[in-house]
């Protein structure tokens, strides 16, 4: 599968980049800001992106999945150190995200492969995968 | 939950005056209501609730002839879910001496961990104004802590996210150099390094409270440790300043190529060579060059570790590229990318 990482923390893209391309993956970016998450996504359509939720410059990856998903129909999952937050804005009323769920910082390079397989399946059309602790899969509303 | 905006000034604590009698009340509140204060009169339980329920109760004077059971369970209802920081201050004004016990008694009763001031009439207007104004001042301190708190609350939460970013970059270079390590040893040496290195740039962002820092600053406390001897490294760039992130990805990076010039280039022990950092603005790109002359001969490696790969990675995420040139009379890295995906946002 094709992946995008968009993350500004040089060494978190680059170990869930090398933990990726071992399993299989091919990695698109990674890209710390908006603008070049979607000039690398336009160039190669990935099959799922890694969102970071606080980008470079002050960029929103809550806006970055929106982008994504409207305008090539790529779906996201945040990974992000604020799970909570992610959570918390997905449930307010009248805005869910944009994105499938998202996955908690810090975590081992397993859970983010099993991370990647499942967001792929749910993306695919399957159910909601189950959540657990570091891992939230946001329904379809 | 609607906001309410707090005051600053003792003088804009508005105060609400339950007198069940309207010609008292009048009095009453010409002699508070001196300058901007704002006075807002109610006569019974429903007024009461009423402006409890609004928030905007500063301070609260009652008169005797208010304490009745309807009035206490208002009041009760109110100050049991107070915030911790929040305690109503409350003028209870009783008539002569007699009756007085019989009013604080009912009042204690009914309200046992409320402290009223107590003030017994026939009072002077000044000394009920002065008294007032005594209990305003009391509630703007009330008003401070709260503010404290919701600072302090949202120190909190930022300080959690800031740990799990530490957490998990340490985790991503746990992994990396364990991935790449070729034993133990060159585990251990390379990851107390990296973390080194780390925690050197944690020290500069920390005292520019992890706003933006120079990357001066950031050149200086990496490549400092590799100084001395016979070795010598220049620092020479124009003013950039770097938001936290990518301050961190280019601290790392100089210490990949000081720590590979420590090991194999210009700064490797007994060569005498050096090191000249420079960077600039060219066109609307950033650009920086590290320059090794003066030690051994160099040559392009079989394949690329984890050095390599990280700067690479880095540049590549900013929107650049980092360019390797292995020169016969030293190696010549040059980092380039976008300036505005380099810079931080002014703020």
């Amino acid at each position: 599968m094709r992946i995008l990482i968009a993350e500004d923390n040089a060494l978190i893209s680059m170990a869930m980049a090398t933990g990726l391309e071992r399993a299989g993956h091919t990695i698109v970016g990674p890209a710390v800001a908006n603008a070049p998450a979607m000039a690398a996504a336009r160039e190669t359509r990935p099959d799922l992106a890694l969102v970071d939720i606080d980008l470079q410059g002050g960029d929103s990856g809550f806006d970055l999945a929106v982008e994504l998903l409207e305008e090539l129909g790529v779906p996201s999952l945040f990974v992000t150190g604020q799970l909570g937050e992610a959570v918390g804005a997905h449930e307010t009323p009248g805005r869910p995200c944009a994105a499938l769920g998202a996955l908690g910082k810090p975590f081992r390079i397993p859970v983010l492969l099993e991370a990647v397989e499942a967001a792929i399946g749910y993306a695919g059309g399957g159910g909601v995968p189950a959540s657990g602790r570091q891992l939230k899969w946001f329904g379809r509303g | 939950m609607r906001s309410i905006t707090f005051p600053t000034r003792s003088d804009e604590i508005p105060v609400l005056l339950l007198a069940p009698l309207g010609r008292d009340a009048r009095l009453l509140a010409g002699a508070i209501a001196d300058r901007d204060r704002r006075v807002d009169i109610v006569e019974d339980e429903l007024g009461l609730a009423h402006a409890l329920g609004a928030g905007d109760v500063g301070v609260l004077v009652m008169t005797q002839e208010a304490l009745g059971a309807p009035v206490m369970r208002a009041l009760e209802g109110h100050l049991e879910a107070q915030p911790p920081w929040a305690e109503l201050p409350i003028v209870l004004l009783v008539d002569a001496a007699g009756h007085t016990v019989v009013a604080l008694t009912r009042f204690q009763n009914a309200l046992p961990r409320s402290k009223p001031l107590v003030l017994q009439r026939p009072i002077r207007l000044s000394e009920l104004g002065s008294a007032v104004e005594t209990m305003c001042q009391s509630r703007l301190r009330q008003y401070a802590l709260r503010d404290y708190i919701e600072r302090q609350e949202a120190l909190r939460r930022e300080l959690n996210h800031r740990v799990k970013n530490i957490l998990a970059t340490v985790g991503a270079l746990h992994g990396l150099t364990a991935a790449t390590a070729t034993d133990l040893d060159a585990y251990v040496e390379s990851f107390e390094g990296r973390l080194e290195a780390m925690a050197g740039v944690h020290q500069v962002l920390h005292e520019g409270d992890y706003g933006v820092t120079e990357l001066a600053a950031i050149a200086e406390v990496i490549l400092s440790p590799y100084r001395g001897g016979a070795s010598a490294i220049e620092i020479d760039g124009e003013p950039t300043r770097l938001g936290p992130e990518i301050a961190q990805g280019l601290a790392l990076v100089l210490h990949e190529l000081a720590t590979n010039a420590s090991k194999y280039g210009a700064l490797s022990a007994g060569t005498g060579g050096r090191v000249r950092l420079t960077w600039a603005r060219v066109e609307d790109r950033f650009e920086a060059r590290w320059t090794e002359r003066g030690g051994p001969a160099v040559e392009a490696p079989a394949r690329s570790g984890y050095g390599i790969k990280f700067i690479g990675m880095t540049m590549r995420g900013y929107g650049g590229e980092a360019r390797f040139d292995y020169a016969g009379d030293g190696l010549v890295v040059t980092l380039v990318a976008p300036l505005p995906n380099v810079r931080a946002t002014p703020s």
